[in-house]
């Protein structure tokens, strides 16, 4: 256990820049573009540090009970490289936006300084030990976001990030009742205890009755499954995702409803192991969550809310891996929800470069053939397609190997199943876009239109970047292993009240 | 060179897999000429490496050379000993594989550079070559990878990779017919990797010890090896298009050898596990005998060419799995005529593929009804017809090797099989070669190139197979 600042600054670096965007974003292009770039590289060095210092063993505290260990090092270096790929996608995509009259460049300050207010408190989430400041930082993205979702301010957007809001807050209520449940009862069975302390709850949880455990646990999953976007609390998910710019579409699905997921890996996780119950109710939750994902996402026509429900559906595989509660699983779930970041996030930026050269067309059968024409994005969106599907050699299979080996473990053949059913399913619907929109021959519009052309290097980059690490870690799955397996180890180790090793 | 000779098999293993692969990667960036070029030297050095590497397994048959490469620690949970994934390994049966994979693979893809040009007839193309070359050199490297797995896992991991490589091919040409095939051939072969995934499931809950090792069936209880069993038969009827999910190789018509590749795993299952039920081997029977005659069926309304050639596929890939099935029921000479069986099929399938290739390339059709007296125009593909005609039909029910033990009944039911498809096929030849020629012949020019010598060459491996892979066959064991 180490004091270090490493993790207030990796909040106050991204809030900073925020600040200088709102205060300086104003008077030049230049200014506010750099100072996002600028803040999140500076954010991903700090991340690096954070995972460098952890992964050899033991964990940090700073001020503001402030706390990083092995899952915190993990999300957190995800979510600077995710976020910056982000970034460096947005400045030709939004300058594209104001070319085209769909927002004014004044406005730009706010999206850039809501995108870094949104990274700090991103970091905050990952990074506090107290469970009410896990809650207020969970509302703050969610407030960050929504602005950012109704962007382009039009009545769509609007109602989007209305219905965003409304059930978010609404459903975040449930976590704090949760926290507050727990906290009253560990007065007066646990005396002494720490009960906010996310560290601390192992110890708290065996002393408390089955009753008040068992309904804090629904309340958990209510409340943080709403924010993953879990069935049947998803309705905000597709509406928001759709209307948002592209590549906010892709932070939603990429990270906000991963903070979700990373909430449920703090808490539930620690009940699972105590309660037979929990683990079959959130394999059932789960399951619901991927069948009515895939589902759904076979009958839309906007690739957007396509990939929407397919974030519900894979979400599903995250919660419940973690709902396990053993190595396998929780293992399973963290590298689901860092391959489904990295897919998910690509898929994202490849319709958002589809939209960028058809000048935002996004419906299915309005595509056709552009392949030809914009090859690299072709290919991101189909080596996405491919791993969401979960094929080997790309990520996406090492995850769901894992998870399926971890239900059969724990003997529910039936988790294991509806997984594998919704992992075929994907496949096809995936592929099935993807032939519609990239192959077969040019002979409609947009795809016969001259001036359709591959989207800058600044966009296709970061993408490729992307493709890559979905390659790499499929090809190779130990790389990341050693964050996972230390992600792993301390959420286990809090659920058996020892030391964080 | 000298050194290259004293390499063991231990040295080639690794660079065997590799040389495919990195053929393919620099491919993507190549056009026209210069891939040709590239994709057919890397096939060749993978041919060359895997020639050495067969050359030393032969030294020594009974031996087993293997290489381990990597662990998953994943699997090993928080404390446990990582099992291991990743390990090439050769032995009689993976040089068998070897052989034929790299042979027809290189035969296949010189073929390919006269194939698809802007003179073909039927599909004038010469654009995205590269590409091609990229997807077909990852095929191959597959195909080695499934040659030289050392344990399931391996196999399973490189068995996708194919999958994922047959539906690029199969789509190849990206128009609406080409795309559904491979969109088909995508979905029902990843059903059948699911089963495949359940099956190493359960041999990693259910083994204490290295659970994807070869081995593994002999270690664990009998019903769960029966289960294991059926799951693995299930990916490889779903592969090897066997019913009920053979209807994806007939829209694909996907070349024989990725496919006879794929009862590599089917072999390599039978071959490792001892003591299966009788009810597990007479499944396996049963269904292969019940696909077999659907295809034989199918076949007498078939108008296309390639169709017939696919069904025929699916048909031969039956009598292995009969053969299998008889390994199950303790015949090691049907077990080991069978893989027998899988070479010569090989060659004599791959052979018929590239001659109707040809036929079509210079026709343009590849519909019986429109196609007689092509003999006369281009003779060489009309020898290499029968070549690969008679190929295919001699071997596989040996009937001395069925007789010892089965009844009478499937022997008969086999041979009666056999001779209505070899007589459908001479029949075909007959068609198609001799006669007057049709409108769509007639207008073919005499020529003479790559293709022609590849045929030929392909003619001859036909004839002298089992030279080499008999020996092989015989050093392939029953009951690890």
């Amino acid at each position: 256990m180490t004091e270090s600042f490493l993790p207030v600054a990796l909040i106050g670096v991204p809030l900073i820049a925020s600040l200088v965007i709102f205060t300086l974003g104003r008077w030049s292009q230049r200014c506010r573009e750099g100072v996002a770039v600028g803040g999140g590289l500076l954010t991903l060095y700090l991340s690096v540090l954070i995972t460098r210092a952890i992964i050899g063993g033991g964990v940090l505290h700073g001020y503001l009970q402030t706390y990083a260990d092995g899952l915190s090092a993990l999300v957190v270096l995800l979510v600077s490289i995710v976020t910056l790929i982000i970034i460096g996608y947005s400045i030709p995509y939004m300058n594209r936006q104001v070319q085209q009259g769909k927002t004014t460049a004044q406005r730009l300050v706010i999206y850039y300084g809501l995108v870094m207010l949104f990274l700090a408190v991103m970091m905050w989430v990952c990074l506090t030990n107290n469970m009410i400041w896990l809650y207020v930082a969970l509302e703050g993205i969610t407030l960050a976001t929504a602005l950012l979702v109704c962007f382009y301010w039009n009545r769509e957007g609007l109602e989007a990030s209305y219905k965003y809001l409304i059930l978010v807050v609404t459903g975040l209520c449930f976590a704090l009742f949760a926290t507050v449940l727990l906290y009253s009862a560990a007065g007066q069975y646990a005396p002494g205890l720490p009960a906010l302390m996310l560290t601390e709850l192992g110890r708290i949880i065996p002393k408390i009755p089955r009753s008040i455990n068992l309904l804090a646990v629904a309340f958990f999953i209510v409340g943080f499954g709403t924010k993953a976007g879990l069935v049947p609390f998803h309705a905000w998910l597709p509406d928001s995702h759709s209307e948002a710019p592209a590549p906010i579409s892709a932070l939603l699905s990429g990270l906000v409803i991963k903070v979700g997921a990373y909430a449920l890996a703090r808490t539930i996780t620690i009940f699972a192991p105590h309660y037979n119950a929990v683990i079959v109710f959130v394999a059932i939750m789960a399951s619901a969550s991927m069948l009515i994902g895939i589902f759904m996402a076979w009958a839309q026509d906007d690739l957007k809310r396509l990939l929407a429900f397919h974030s519900v559906s894979q979400i599903g595989y995250v919660i419940e891996g973690l709902g396990f509660g053993t190595y396998l699983g929780v293992y399973g779930g963290l590298f689901h929800l860092v391959n489904h970041t990295i897919f998910k996030s690509l898929l994202f930026l490849s319709v958002g470069a589809v939209m960028y050269a058809t000048g935002g067309l996004r419906r299915i059968s309005q595509l056709k053939g552009l392949g030809r024409k914009m090859p690299i994005t072709a290919v991101c969106f189909f080596i996405g397609a491919v791993a969401m599907g979960g094929l080997p050699p790309f990520n996406g299979f090492w995850s769901k190997l894992t998870l399926f080996m971890a239900g059969g473990e724990l003997h529910l053949w039936w988790a294991v199943a509806i997984g594998m059913l919704v992992s075929i399913l994907t496949l096809g619907c995936m592929v099935h876009a993807g032939y519609k929109v990239f192959w077969g021959h040019p002979t409609t519009e947009p795809a016969t239109n001259p001036g359709l052309k591959e989207v800058p290097a600044a966009m296709w980059v970061g993408m490729g970047v992307l493709a890559a690490l979905c390659l790499i870690i499929g090809v190779y799955p130990q790389l990341i292993h050693p964050l996972l397996h230390r992600g792993t180890e301390c959420i286990l180790a809090v659920y058996r009240a020892g030391a964080v090793p | 060179m000298s050194a290259l000779l004293q390499m063991s098999a231990r040295d080639l293993l690794v660079p065997l897999v590799a040389a495919p692969l990195i053929g393919a990667l620099l491919c993507i960036f190549l056009k026209r000429r210069l891939s040709d070029f590239v994709a057919a030297i890397f096939a060749a050095i993978t041919l060359v490496l895997a020639i050495g590497t067969i050359g030393d397994v032969f030294a020594n048959l009974s031996h087993t050379v293997s290489v381990p490469l990597a662990r998953l620690a994943m699997l090993g949970g928080e404390t446990g000993p990582a099992p291991l994934v990743f390990e090439l390994s050769i032995d009689a049966l993976g040089a068998l594989m070897l052989f034929i994979v790299t042979v027809i693979g290189f035969l296949v893809v010189v073929y390919s550079s006269a194939y698809l040009s802007p003179n073909n007839v039927e599909h004038p193309a010469g654009e995205a070559k590269g590409r091609y070359y990229a997807w077909l050199l990852l095929f191959l490297g597959a195909m080695v990878g499934i040659a030289l797995a050392g344990n399931f896992f391996q196999l399973f991991i490189f068995w996708e990779l194919t999958t994922l490589c047959s539906w690029a091919l199969i789509s190849h040409y990206q128009n609406e017919e080409s795309l559904r095939a491979g969109f088909k051939a995508l979905i029902m072969t990843a059903i059948g990797g699911l089963f495949f995934i359940l099956a190493l499931v359960l041999m990693y809950l259910s083994a204490d010890s290295e659970p994807f090792a070869f081995d593994v069936l002999s270690r664990v209880a009998p019903g769960v090896r029966t289960t294991i069993f059926v799951f693995l038969l299930i990916a490889a009827w779903a592969k090897a298009a066997q019913f009920p999910f053979f209807t994806w190789l007939p829209d694909a018509m996907a070349a024989p050898t990725p496919i006879s590749c794929y009862l590599h795993a089917a072999a390599r299952t039978v071959s490792a596990s001892f003591g299966l039920s009788y009810g597990v081997g007479l499944l396996m029977g049963i269904m292969a005998l019940g696909t077999i005659f659907i295809v034989v069926f199918l076949f007498l309304f078939q108008d296309d060419l390639k169709k017939i050639l696919a069904l025929s596929t699916i048909a031969h890939l039956g009598y292995i799995l009969v053969a299998c099935a008889m390994g199950i029921w303790g015949s090691t000479t049907a077990f080991q005529g069978g893989l027998l069986h899988i070479a010569a099929h090989g060659c004599g399938k791959g052979l018929l593929f590239l001659s109707v290739g040809m036929l079509t390339y210079y026709t343009g059709t590849r519909q019986v009804s429109e196609l007689s007296g092509v003999g006369a125009k281009l003779p060489l593909v009309a020898l290499a017809f029968f070549v690969g005609a008679f190929t295919i039909a001699g071997v596989p029910p040996l009937a001395g090797f069925w007789s010892k033990f089965l009844g009478a009944v499937i022997a008969i039911l086999l041979l009666a099989e056999s001779a209505i498809a070899f007589g459908f096929f001479l029949w075909i030849g007959h068609r198609v070669f001799f006669g007057k020629p049709s409108a769509a012949v007639a207008q073919v020019e005499k020529s003479i190139g790559v293709m022609h010598v590849v045929i030929v060459l392909l003619a001859i491996l036909c004839a002298t197979v089992h030279i080499y892979a008999i020996p092989l066959a015989e050093h392939i064991p029953l009951g690890m």
